[in-house]
């Protein structure tokens, strides 16, 4: 059985997949969880309620806006979406996750050939 | 959902349970037990929904699980914890204590060779206000006193988990600081130290009000129709 994505990579790669993920649109935290795990293919392991400190901790420096809405069940539910600074901030983790993908791809490639 | 319907009741009184343990138990504020809970229902229907045999007793406890542990859970979100009314408490203190080294007001100082008028500093009123000695009027110095020590409890009720506590002492500091500016502007000829001194409280108020505002459950925009929910769907 393959071995599941280690926790440090999870992370690192937390903000750059949440703000990806809201450049579709407006999302809430269950939606954005079950994103990521349709993105992976399941392979990114996220303990469910770790996913709502990270959304807290990009509204704080941000990267994503909150808004409380009372959803037709008469729940409240808190959607976020993606702030100007976060465009830049995902257009800067882009840029960066390809140059370490590929030295990674190219530093493979060597030695397979 | 049937399944959902039939056993509404219970399953509330679950999530209730489960709500009212973690705030007694947890350092997590009804905000964010609001977003645990959303959560927690929205997969407890997504798994009802997939598995129609499935007991909502059953996918409580799954859901729950899955949530991960309350511990972990409360100590992540205050690393994630908006600091703004932190850092208006830090400014308070700071300047709170900053006025200790400040001139305050011209009074009655003990010396050697007997009381003068010289300058107060700020540690001598404070010492004067928590002993009342040197009280002059003495209801002065002992309302003095009742500002400082609501200030000094700010820092022990803060490390306490639940903030109700905050909202008296912020009441009390708020009542304070314009006890003392008032007396300030009309009664005293007071120096630089005394105003510092009645801006920590303004300050450390407001963080305490901006505390207990971020704490309390949110207070939704009504909708008629959801949010776009994102280009995955």
């Amino acid at each position: 059985m393959k071995k599941p994505v280690s926790k440090e990579l999870v992370a690192a790669s937390s903000r750059p997949m949440v703000l990806s993920i809201l450049t579709g649109g407006e999302s809430y935290g269950y939606q954005i969880l079950k994103q990521v795990k349709l993105l992976s293919g399941g392979k990114l392991e996220w303990s469910d309620g770790m996913l709502y400190p990270v959304l807290h901790r990009l509204e704080r420096d941000g990267l994503v806006a909150g808004r409380w809405v009372l959803t037709e069940e008469g729940r409240r539910r808190k959607y976020y979406r993606l702030t100007t600074r976060g465009k830049r901030q995902l257009a800067t983790d882009r840029e960066n996750w390809r140059t370490v993908h590929g030295a990674l791809e190219l530093s493979w490639g060597g030695r397979n050939a | 959902m049937p399944d959902v319907k039939r056993g509404k009741h219970g399953l509330d009184a679950r999530i209730d349970r489960w709500r009212r343990r973690r705030e007694r138990i947890s350092t997590l504020s009804s905000r964010e037990l609001d977003e645990l809970e959303d959560h927690l229902r929205a997969r407890i229907g997504l798994l009802l929904e997939t598995d129609p045999g499935l007991a909502p007793k059953r996918a409580f406890a799954t859901a729950r699980v899955e949530l991960g542990r309350t511990a972990a859970l409360s100590t992540e979100f205050a690393k994630s914890g908006n600091p703004r009314w932190r850092k208006l408490l830090l400014a308070g203190w700071a300047v709170y204590a900053a006025s200790f080294l400040l001139p305050v007001s011209m009074g009655q100082v003990n010396t050697a060779l007997g009381p003068e008028v010289a300058t107060l500093w700020g540690w001598q009123a404070f010492l004067g206000a928590l002993l009342l000695v040197g009280a002059d009027p003495e209801w002065l110095m002992k309302a003095s006193a009742i500002s400082n020590l609501l200030v000094l409890a700010t820092l022990l009720k803060l490390r306490g988990k639940r903030p109700p506590a905050s909202i008296w002492l912020a009441g009390g500091l708020t009542a304070a600081a314009l006890l003392n500016l008032y007396w300030g502007a009309t009664e005293f000829d007071v120096r630089v130290g005394y105003w510092a001194w009645v801006a920590s409280f303004a300050c450390i108020a407001a963080a305490l009000w901006m505390r207990a505002a971020t704490w309390a459950s949110a207070k939704p925009q009504r909708t008629a129709q959801a949010p776009n929910q994102g280009a995955f769907e």
